[in-house]
């Protein structure tokens, strides 16, 4: 009963909180992302980094990263902004659904004309994406093989009818 | 091992508990998809909805039919939602039909010779798999509240059986209605359970002819019923695109059957059919152990008919070639339920396939001793490590802005149009319309459940509404929204583009200069009040005598 309780306050408790990683690659020296939102009438606007001063970024590898945190929200607009000697232009919009606790919303900005912005799983290169979700198959896969394997191991060494 | 009886339910609710966390104790909204949201809605209106499944409160002025319904059987715990809130009573649908579902399936393992705790490796394989975790994290959770397809499965096989009597037949009837009941789906997959085991009771010559008859007298009428209930709202004409989530290969489909991968709920559908390696496993072997039995081989030749379905696509396409034109509607209409997901009917693959591995592995035990026992702790723990449960879920409020409680009377919900053309959007707009109305319960001009051929006064007003302010007619979309019988415009500014946002607010304000607004429930909502609405019928009169632009 008392665990029950405790997991429903640490529930109701929980803060919202969105971190942003942006991927951008083979951007010119003074281009960076930056993403703006309207959180629950206020307007905010969050300077992503790769000097890896924000926990979890590595510096320098090119995916840019930052925090949001506050009340819950259903549905957070995110626009992604390219900030650079000329001023800043948006790139695109996207409507997150969000969750109550942690969020990851993470993008790939290919650089061209037009730019283009695609929401991803993992704002890791697209390899390393490629390999999580194909590491999960294949260990699906790897760990039905083993229990079939391992059932038909018992059923071939135990004596008995069958 | 020493197993007793209660100890089943027991295991199944705490795992269920565990697995579905938070839905024991929360009133807030589970769920990612906008089903969800409608979910909600649906458990808040079904008391209103019955008898005549006709709405008031919603696709207002007019009101609304909605003929179709997804699951029958939550109408009946829709009247809890007054004591609970409708909330509540979903995340309960998940918890407890997880648990009943998982107990049901033992049931129908222990009735084919499985043992405890060896017959809990069906409960786990049927109630606990990916199917079942699809249901919940895209929030539609009476897909998990199906205890009646193992139940019925065990009556049929009774019924079927050489000593087979026409009340068995009847007891499968009843039970196949509440499966079918419970989606379509389930009454899909029941069917094909149901024609598989009785013609392995055929071939076999074990099956006697009056539970047949009575079965199926009982269950024909109820098919003539369905189909006529069916088809009665079929389009009329093209054939439906498949839509989001049809996955047309077979390579597709077969990665669909493994676990999820880190990309599964980034738009919020969370669809896999992952099922587990112990059931998988258990069923490889049975032939071995336990072949001797033609109930055993009848439920696994099932299974396995039913994986086959689910795993090939249907050529819908070359389907309508065959089809004569004035009964495209009616193909039209089978696709749309039934050509999206074709996985669904795995149900009746993990129902069977559950049961058979069960049965195997309390014969493996006999034979090889304490070795089996590490099976039946992977099968307890592969559902949270495969499927990622509870982490995967999500958690949003489960109440309204508390703008929308500022006056009374019916409400216009102004979105923007611009994304309207992403049917994920206007999915997710419509619901969160309707699921606000469960907490605030105003009429609203949303229509909340699928009505064929019908589009909602809120999609046809709202870019009416949404020009008419841009170009600064306020006093127009007053009068007009007035003259349809709605008091209120709900405003929803964040998710405008900041540049229509402030014409629009520019506009708006003209309508009522002191607007209730709110940041809370995970919305902004700012409620405009609309002067002299119409009362009575007045307003669906005016709206149908609209000439939409």
């Amino acid at each position: 009963m008392t665990w029950l309780l405790w997991a429903s306050l640490a529930h109701a408790s929980a803060a919202q909180a969105v971190e942003v990683q942006v991927l951008l690659r083979d951007a010119p020296r003074g281009t960076a992302p930056l993403v703006a939102t309207t959180w629950l009438g206020e307007e905010r606007t969050l300077t992503l980094v790769d000097d890896g001063s924000v926990p979890g970024d590595k510096p320098g590898d090119e995916v840019y990263v930052g925090r949001w945190t506050g009340e819950p929200v259903r549905v957070l607009p995110v626009r992604i902004l390219l900030t650079s000697a000329s001023g800043a232009q948006t790139v695109a919009a996207f409507n997150e659904v969000l969750d109550d606790g942690e969020n990851d919303l993470s993008y790939v900005v290919e650089l061209g004309d037009p730019v283009s912005v695609r929401r991803v799983a993992s704002a890791w290169s697209q390899r390393s994406a490629e390999v999580a979700e194909l590491a999960r198959t294949g260990a699906s896969i790897g760990w039905a093989a083993l229990v079939l394997g391992y059932v038909a191991w018992l059923v071939g060494r135990s004596p008995g009818p069958r | 091992m020493s197993w007793r009886g209660w100890m089943t339910p027991l295991v199944f609710l705490l795992l269920a508990a565990v697995w579905t966390w938070p839905a024991p104790i929360t009133a807030e909204l589970l769920g990612r998809r906008a089903d969800a949201l409608g979910t909600v809605w649906f458990v808040s209106a079904a008391a209103r909805l019955l008898p005549g499944l006709h709405d008031g409160l919603t696709g207002w002025p007019l009101g609304a039919d909605y003929t179709r319904p997804d699951s029958w059987t939550m109408l009946l715990v829709g009247p809890l939602s007054a004591l609970l809130g409708a909330p509540r009573v979903v995340a309960l649908v998940a918890f407890l039909g997880v648990t009943a579902s998982a107990w049901a399936a033992e049931t129908f393992a222990r009735s084919i010779g499985a043992r405890a705790p060896w017959s809990l490796v069906a409960g786990m394989a049927y109630a606990f798999s990916g199917l079942g975790s699809t249901a919940f994290i895209e929030g539609y959770p009476y897909h998990l509240a199906d205890p009646w397809l193992p139940l019925f499965g065990a009556a049929w096989l009774r019924a079927v059986d050489a000593d087979g009597r026409p009340r068995d037949g009847l007891a499968a009837a009843a039970l196949f209605a509440l499966a079918l009941g419970t989606s379509a789906w389930h009454g899909l997959a029941a069917a094909i359970l149901g024609i598989g085991l009785l013609a392995a009771a055929r071939a076999q010559g074990v099956v006697r002819p009056r539970p047949v008859l009575a079965a199926a007298t009982a269950v024909g009428v109820l098919a003539l019923a369905y189909a006529a209930a069916f088809f009665s709202n079929a389009p009329a004409s093209e054939v439906a695109s498949s839509g989001l989530g049809g996955l047309s290969t077979l390579s597709d489909r077969l990665l669909l059957h493994t676990a999820p991968g880190p990309a599964v709920d980034i738009d919020g559908r969370g669809q896999t059919a992952w099922f587990s390696a112990v059931m998988l496993a258990g069923l490889a072997v049975a032939p071995v152990l336990v072949g001797r039995d033609w109930r055993v081989r009848a439920l696994g030749l099932t299974a396995l008919v039913a994986l086959g379905l689910a795993l090939v696509p249907l050529p819908w396409a070359s389907m309508a070639q065959w089809v004569p034109t004035s009964r495209a509607g009616a193909l039209a209409a089978l696709q749309a339920a039934f050509g999206r997901f074709p996985e669904r009917l795995g149900w009746a693959w993990l129902a069977a396939g559950g049961v058979v591995a069960a049965r195997a592995l309390t014969e493996l035990e006999r034979i090889a001793g304490r070795w089996t026992w590490p099976l039946l702790a992977a099968a307890a723990l592969e559902p949270f490590v495969a499927l990622r449960l509870p982490q995967r879920q999500a958690v949003s409020p489960g109440g309204a802005p508390s703008a929308y409680g500022a006056s009374a009377g019916a409400v216009f919900d102004l979105w923007p149009e611009d994304l309207a053309r992403d049917p994920g959007w206007d999915l997710r707009v419509t619901n969160t319309d309707c699921f606000y109305q469960a907490a605030h319960g105003r009429p609203i001009a949303d229509l909340c459940l699928l009505v064929p051929g019908q589009q909602s006064p809120r999609a046809r007003l709202g870019e009416w509404v949404t020009d008419a302010l841009l170009d600064g007619d306020a006093s127009s979309v007053e009068a007009r929204l007035s003259a349809f019988g709605f008091a209120t415009i709900a405003w929803h500014p964040d998710v405008f583009r900041p540049s229509t946002r402030s014409r629009l607010a520019e506009a708006l304000a003209r309508v009522d200069g002191a607007p209730a607004e709110s940041t809370d429930a995970g919305d902004h909502v700012v409620a405009f009040a609309l002067a002299s609405p119409a009362e009575g019928v007045a307003g669906a009169e005016a709206y149908a005598a609209w000439g939409a632009p």
